[in-house]
């Protein structure tokens, strides 16, 4: 799994650790769905909140684009 | 007001960030999402810290990289260019019925095109002074 910088900087400031992230795309909870513009999103909800990850799949990597408390 | 733009060209990505408090961890409380495309983030007091655009290209219907960015001015960088302190901007040119309405009024106060401030700037020099008889 890689993080590109954008990603990183709006974690960052959301509070949202990477290892959250790596934890919502390993659960099988999570629910994920293909955006119009050919990414996936997935989501689960974590306590009282829901973490939404934007990612792309490159050959066997994913590549996190967004994250955001929702 | 500091205003900084964020982007990633390869993957089409765009953030504004309206406060340097936006850049600090964890200074985002709330994030809304207006659409697929857009989401807002907001402090805890609900300011808005920032414009998070995904696919912009297609948002902003221009390329990123192309884009030539017309800067925004708060208060203080207005009265910058027009050479006074923030508080005799806002009563000597802000308050001035021909001067440029801002593009946006926000909890940090308002912001203009830099561009029409200076325009602005650039007509009042060239106008004559009335003299008092």
């Amino acid at each position: 799994m890689v993080f590109i910088d954008y990603a990183l900087m709006k974690m960052h400031r959301r509070d949202i650790d990477e290892h959250e992230v790596r934890d919502l795309l390993g659960d099988e909870r999570a629910q994920h769905r293909h955006r119009k513009d050919g990414r996936s999103e997935a989501r689960l909800r974590i306590g009282r909140r829901t973490l939404l990850v934007v990612y792309r799949r490159e050959e066997q990597t994913l590549i996190v684009i967004n994250a955001m408390w929702e | 007001m500091q205003l900084t733009i964020e982007t990633d060209v390869e993957d089409d990505l765009l953030y504004i960030a309206f406060s340097n408090r936006a850049h600090k961890q964890g200074a985002v409380k709330r994030t809304v999402r207006v659409n697929e495309d857009i989401a807002l983030d907001f402090d805890g007091r609900g300011s808005l810290l920032g414009l998070d655009v995904m696919n912009a290209s297609k948002v902003l219907r221009a390329s990123i990289d192309e884009i030539e960015w017309n800067a925004l001015v708060g208060v203080k960088e207005a009265a910058a260019l027009a050479g006074v302190r923030p508080s005799n901007f806002v009563r000597d040119y802000a308050g001035k019925p021909d001067f440029p309405a801002p593009v946006a009024e926000l909890a940090n106060g308002r912001v203009w095109l830099k561009s029409q401030v200076e325009d602005y700037l650039s007509a009042r020099r060239r106008r004559p002074r009335l003299r008092a008889s």
